[in-house]
């Protein structure tokens, strides 16, 4: 392949054996949650991992660090590495959820509890210890405005050290801007000119599984993943602010690729689907684990008749596209691998491209 | 109608892997049956009433908020204890179930001592236990299943006289060893499964709020429920933690 720069995402168990053998020329951590305990038990030895390849990093090279999370603030490594950090410095709606998946509630030197000045999602925001020093460190990269347009694109002013960006991108939600960050970020770590920068966000796409969009006979199909209790519930607060008569179907799998523990269900939120105003007209569990997800949603308040289990993918999706009126919507909110099998059922109904073929 | 008072330990520190199922199954439910139930929030520091609690709920924790809690248990045991003998309910899970032994040892070789409340040790052992587990359980004749997800490090060894909460069918239990999970003194239960367990075993939720209602001479009848969701949840796990299809 003739190409300058190859990005990989890289798995916590993997990334310390990764960095060693690659040697990359830089490394970017987003942001530690709880998804992937079922594999590494606990948040502790997450960051162990982190850590242990942070290390392995070559001197001179470079590292990223969201400084938002206290997590990883307090991951420095020993070599001569340049580490850039960003941050959120806007103002944001209040997180109502502030009591589901916050995984990191103690400060990582003294295990006091942290304070917040401000908390954007989950553990994620302007803390610090009040007991000992420790705390948000001033971000390289700050990320200082931000406002959508009607038409769905995202405007932000990011303010490098030496120069201020102003940049478009056509993607929604808080967890998005964290990643615009540490895209820029990294851009600016490799010295790649702002233009470039700017114009290649303007093209951003939302990625495999991340509120894609199909439509058929007039009904919109929109997919976006579910993977841990911190996105999932962002998910479903922005699903439920679409107007009209939508549908949901909430397909959940505990595969390996899934998280084979599927007790997460119980920090989601799901109580914000049944006191919602404008909820579904309908809503259908299927998966393995489609059982679990209606017994969720009996005990966040639905009655069991007003959600139905179909535990086959392709009959699920065919179920709701029935009950979906034209000109509205259908939601699917799959997690990883079930979210394979139904877009596999999507391009046998002719919607979309198998994603090997994508770009 | 009856009237139970739930005291939930530490819930910002204790509350690893979907512990708030667990309180939900028990506050539904008792809803459902027209019981008032009161929920209490422990933080750290905070007294506890052991006089008005009739159910305490502790769920799990990484080994740092363990610590935490250990520290601050540690000037309460007494009461508890007391409590416990007049037969108070107590529900723990995982990180909980291991504080109410003797002592825990954890990865690091550091020896966390226990409220003392069942005769069981903790210690940290070589990779974690982690999967879907199915065990059986002899509070209910004949026994009845509970079905559950485990991940722990620790292995929990009961002493002579305690009894298991299960003989494990599926899974590992409390060491990987002797096929025994969790354990049961008095009305106290400690369980590595959550899942969560208590919404997908609701005779085990029953169970509880039975025995929560007993403890303060209340009226135990609780009328009966349709279950068919919870019990095709139960069903599909048991079926799951069966197939092996996790293990390597």
């Amino acid at each position: 392949m003739n190409k300058d720069i190859a990005v990989m995402e890289v798995d916590e168990g993997a990334f310390p054996d990764v960095t060693t053998n690659l040697q990359p020329r830089g490394i970017v951590v987003t942001n530690i949650f709880r998804d992937q305990l079922d594999r590494f038990g606990e948040i502790d030895s997450i960051q162990a991992l982190i850590k242990k390849g942070l290390n392995a990093l070559p001197a001179g090279n470079f590292q990223i660090i969201n400084a938002d999370d206290p997590s990883l603030a307090s991951l420095k490594s020993s070599k001569k590495i340049k580490r850039w950090t960003y941050g959120l410095e806007v103002e944001l709606p209040p997180d109502d959820f502030l009591n589901t998946g916050r995984d990191i509630k103690t400060c990582p030197n003294c295990s006091c509890k942290l304070e917040y000045a401000k908390v954007f999602y989950a553990h994620i925001g302007h803390y610090y210890c009040p007991f000992c020093n420790y705390g948000r460190p001033e971000p390289d990269v700050k990320l200082t405005r931000q406002k959508v347009t009607d038409e769905g694109i995202t405007r932000i002013e990011v303010n490098l050290p030496d120069q201020s960006l102003e940049l478009e991108v056509p993607l929604l939600g808080i967890y998005n801007l964290y990643n615009i960050l540490a895209a820029v970020t990294c851009a600016r770590a490799l010295n790649i000119p702002a233009r470039i920068i700017s114009e290649a966000l303007k093209k951003a796409v939302p990625s495999f599984g991340r509120m894609e969009r199909f439509e058929k006979n007039n009904k919109e199909i929109i997919m976006a993943l579910i993977k841990n209790p911190v996105g999932a519930n962002e998910i479903l607060r922005t699903i439920l602010n679409q107007p009209g008569n939508n549908n949901l179907v909430i397909a959940i799998n505990d595969k390996i690729a899934d998280g084979t523990d599927v007790s997460w269900l119980w920090d989601v939120d799901f109580e914000q689907l049944s006191t919602a105003t404008s909820s579904f007209s309908s809503i259908i569990a299927t998966g393995l684990r489609a059982w679990d997800m209606a017994v969720r949603l009996k005990y966040a308040g639905f009655e069991p008749e007003q959600v139905q289990v179909e535990e086959d993918f392709g009959r699920a999706v065919e179920v709701a596209l029935e009950q979906t009126a034209p000109n509205s919507k259908l939601f699917i909110i799959p997690t990883y691998t079930a979210m394979l099998d139904i877009r596999r059922h999507l391009n046998k109904m002719g919607l979309g491209s198998p994603y090997w073929e994508e770009r | 109608m009856g009237k139970i008072n739930i005291y939930h330990l530490y819930p910002a520190h204790l509350n690893l892997y979907g512990d708030r199922g667990n309180m939900l199954a028990l506050c539904r439910r008792a809803e459902w049956r027209g019981i008032d139930v009161n929920i209490i929030p422990v933080n750290p520091g905070d007294d506890i009433a052991f006089s008005s609690c009739d159910l305490l709920f502790m769920g799990g924790g990484q080994d740092s908020d363990q610590k935490m809690v250990a520290e601050d248990l540690k000037g309460r045991s007494r009461d508890m204890l007391k409590a416990v003998e007049e037969n108070m309910v107590i529900f723990a899970v995982c990180g909980s179930y291991q504080l109410l032994g003797r002592y825990y040892v954890t990865a690091r070789g550091e020896m966390i001592d226990g409220l003392d409340i069942m005769d069981l040790y903790t210690e940290s052992g070589q990779g974690r236990l982690i999967g879907n587990a199915v065990i059986s359980c002899p509070l209910w004749d004949p026994p009845r299943t509970l079905a559950g997800f485990e991940n722990h490090g620790g292995r929990t060894y009961l002493g002579p006289n305690l009894q298991a909460l299960g003989t494990v069918s599926h899974g590992y239990g409390n060491n990987g060893l002797d096929k025994t999970e969790g354990a049961v003194y008095k009305n106290v239960i400690g369980t590595y499964l959550h899942g969560s367990l208590l919404p997908k075993n609701p005779w085990l939720t029953d169970y509880l709020l039975q025995k929560a209602l007993a403890y303060r001479h209340q009226d135990t009848t609780l009328r009966e429920l349709d279950d068919s969701v919870e019990e095709k949840a139960h069903q599909a796990a048991h079926k799951l933690a069966a197939s092996q299809r996790h293990k390597k």
